[in-house]
């Protein structure tokens, strides 16, 4: 009899254990035993958590780098519209003295050009395609130095996102595009050549800015990519939270009643057992 | 009628019959706490009547009595529970030692957690993209070799947490081979003095519950089976072999470890530690060398397939081909712009290979499963077995339990009973003590007033 009623109070003293240590750990898991299946699914809600955590660090930094695009294109439509402007006057009543200050202005503008086409973010250029260590554009030539690689970044689980507009579709590499317009345009200036100007460098001009407008337009449409690809996983990082915390986490409400019980069930064991191992015959003997 | 005498004849055999009835109640009170002790209770039985015994024939109204003998001192005890007492035992030791070992596997795995296997795995896929997205720093490649590094580690001490444990359960199973050979050898001993008395025409009663005692300890280890010859003397069977042997010289044969492989036994902590060295833990041990062995084949496929910072091909990024020896290799550990991040030897920002170590995460490696899924279930595999056992020991325990009180209600020593017998037993003495008084004063009587 003794015994049973140690078996039941040892029992009950581990279960109040197992209690306790949920309790006090606040998990419900603390070994794959204690639930198998919930075990194995915490290891994988941690797994799809980790990596939702690294594509936010990918969407970040692909946000970061498209703003940089955008205000470098912006910058880029500014200056070319400048340079239409200077064009636009060239064509009116002023002299070769005139043109030749203006032909000054768009090889300062070209230069400005360049470094926007120059831009980095963080250490990258972000016009260079892959080669994003050197500059693709240098001073003393009007030749692309990059390449025509993609830099993608991976947005979700498997979704590449195509972050990079090349320098080379952007303005040119000194044979076509705006840098050749602005060169030619800058040539035309210095030559009074006005014929030249309206009919091939204000063209030019205008289809390069119909290029980086394009441009402007494509990369607000990839930043609105980003964004809804930042709040869809914000949105993913949130219940995949409520699932760990579903599938891990003590219920501390139910414990807490778990505990109550299961204490109360020992005190009334020890109380048993104190009073059923009391009394024998010997007391009743004289 | 019976000689004048034949009655203080017979109030002594009462007297004598009940002193040792009470004596036989003081040593069960004396043992009500000894572990393995029987109760034991005095036959008394009618001695034949004299008539019978004396002449051979019925003479004058019919028998009358000649008194009380001592039959036999009985032990009360079931063999049926014994032995299902012993078989549940056994079970109880096996899943005792299961859950033990499963569970020190459990806590060398340590999942799920921050610092365990899985975490490392992710870390080292994210440290992967990480470097994709941003190829050209060096921080970030660093981060990627030393995480690698850190992954490895833990690699080893899983293996070699798994690894111990088997040695150690060798080391433990020689000692339970042991302690079985120490338990037969005075199990041997105890045969011998048992035979002794059986021949002396004794009833060994003491000596069979040591005997008792020590099948006992040994079920715990296996299932044995115990044939009993005409002498009282036990051979006890364990895995094939007759570990206790009355027929042999010493009168044991002892066990080898090369016995428990030739006939495995169905239950007990020898059957148990066998499986754990030789199953188990091997299986566990090659599940994590697979994992290993996929990652490094695959991460350093694609490694060799990329170009590093340099622009040069790319090297192998691992070492060794499974969990025991998986390692950085030391050339990208000293210097991270050798990881080939790139997919094409002139363009310093594509990341495009770093990507694909990165995806390596979602490919199918080991049969239909991911690494990390291989690894999932590597420890629900673990999960399921540690609480199976722990759910067949509880199972066993209770049972054990059981049978324990079973055996204790008919071989235990209760007080109250005792008592009260003690009380039967006083009470008859004093009466026959009185037939004798009243007998002395009876023949004084005689004697006095016939003088």
């Amino acid at each position: 009899m003794s015994e049973i009623t140690l078996a039941d109070i040892n029992n009950t003293r581990q279960q109040l254990e197992t209690v306790q240590e949920q309790l006090a750990s606040g998990s419900r898991i603390s070994k794959p035993s204690d639930d198998p299946y919930g075990a194995s699914m915490l290891l994988q809600i941690g797994d799809s958590s980790t990596r939702a955590d690294e594509s936010g660090r990918a969407l970040t930094d692909a946000e970061g780098w498209l703003s940089q695009t955008d205000s470098s294109v912006q910058s880029l439509i500014d200056l070319t519209n400048r340079a239409k402007e200077l064009g636009q006057q060239a064509l009116g009543a002023v002299d070769a003295t005139d043109r030749a200050n203006m032909a000054q202005e768009v090889d300062q503008l070209i230069e400005s050009v360049k470094g926007d086409a120059n831009q980095t973010w963080g250490d990258r250029y972000i016009f260079a395609g892959t080669n994003t260590s050197k500059p693709p554009y240098v001073s003393t030539d009007d030749l692309y130095h990059g390449d025509t690689g993609n830099v993608t970044r991976e947005i979700g689980k498997g979704v590449q996102l195509n972050i990079n507009i090349t320098g080379q579709s952007l303005i040119g590499d000194g044979t076509s595009g705006l840098l050749k317009t602005l060169r030619d345009l800058s040539a035309d200036l210095k030559a009074n050549n006005v014929n030249n100007i309206e009919t091939n460098d204000l063209p030019g001009l205008t289809t390069g800015l119909n290029t980086l407008l394009s441009a402007e337009s494509t990369v607000g449409a990839l930043q609105n990519r980003v964004q809804i690809a930042q709040t869809r996983l914000s949105s993913l990082q949130l219940s995949l939270q409520q699932a760990k915390s579903d599938t891990g986490d003590a219920d501390y409400a139910q414990l807490a009643v778990t505990f109550n019980s299961r204490s109360a069930s020992l005190q009334a064991a020890l109380q048993a057992a104190a009073n059923i191992n009391q009394s024998t015959l010997m007391d009743y003997l004289k | 009628m019976g000689s004048t005498f034949g009655i203080l004849q017979l109030a002594l055999k009462s007297l004598q019959s009940q002193q040792a009835a009470l004596e036989t109640t003081g040593h069960n009170i004396a043992n009500a706490n000894s572990a393995g002790y029987t109760r034991q209770s005095v036959l008394l039985d009618a001695t034949p009547s004299d008539d019978v015994a004396a002449r051979g024939r019925l003479a004058g109204p019919g028998m009358y009595g000649s008194g009380v003998q001592v039959q036999a001192y009985q032990r009360i005890r079931d063999a049926f529970t014994d032995t299902q007492w012993r078989q549940q035992t056994a079970r109880q030791g096996q899943y005792q030692s299961a859950s033990d070992v499963l569970s020190q596997i459990e806590s060398g795995v340590n999942e799920p957690s921050d610092s365990g296997l899985s975490t490392q795995l992710d870390s080292f896929f994210n440290a992967w993209q990480d470097v994709s997205i941003d190829p050209e720093n060096t921080a970030a490649r660093q981060s990627l070799t030393e995480g690698a590094a850190s992954m490895a580690a833990i690699f080893h001490d899983t293996r070699a947490s798994l690894t111990d444990l088997a040695t150690n359960l060798g080391t433990q199973q020689t000692g339970d081979i042991n302690t079985i050979n120490t338990i037969a050898t005075q199990i041997a001993a105890l045969n011998t003095s048992i035979k002794n008395a059986t021949v002396a025409g004794l009833q060994p009663n003491d000596l069979l519950d040591s005997r008792d005692n020590l099948l006992d300890q040994l079920a715990t280890y296996g299932d044995y089976t115990i044939s009993t010859d005409s002498l009282g003397q036990d051979t006890v069977t364990l895995a094939g072999k007759n570990i206790v042997d009355p027929t042999v010289a010493g009168g044991t044969t002892p066990l080898a470890a090369s016995d428990i492989t030739a006939s495995l036994p169905t239950t007990g902590k020898l059957r148990s530690t066998y499986d754990m060295i030789n199953t188990t833990i091997p299986g566990y041990v090659s599940d994590l060398d697979t994992i290993a062995g996929a990652l490094i084949t695959s991460v350093n496929a694609v490694q060799t397939a990329g170009f590093d910072l340099n622009g040069t091909a790319g090297v192998a990024f691992f070492t060794g081909t499974d969990a025991s020896n998986i390692n950085v290799s030391a050339a990208l550990l000293g210097n991270p712009d050798l990881v080939a991040a790139s997919s094409s030897a002139t363009a310093a920002g594509n990341g495009d290979n770093a990507l694909a170590a990165a995806d390596l995460r979602d490919q199918a490696l080991i049969g239909s499963s991911t690494i990390s899924g291989s690894y999932q279930s590597f420890i629900s595999d673990l999960g399921v077995q540690s609480q199976n056992a722990q759910h067949q020991l509880a199972n066993a325990q209770s049972l054990v339990q059981n049978l324990s009180a079973r055996r204790q209600e008919v071989s235990g020593v209760s007080l109250d009973e005792e008592m009260t017998n003690m009380l039967q037993y006083q009470h008859a003495y004093s009466a026959a003590a009185r037939v004798l008084s009243t007998m002395n004063t009876m023949l004084d009587d005689l004697i006095n007033t016939v003088a």
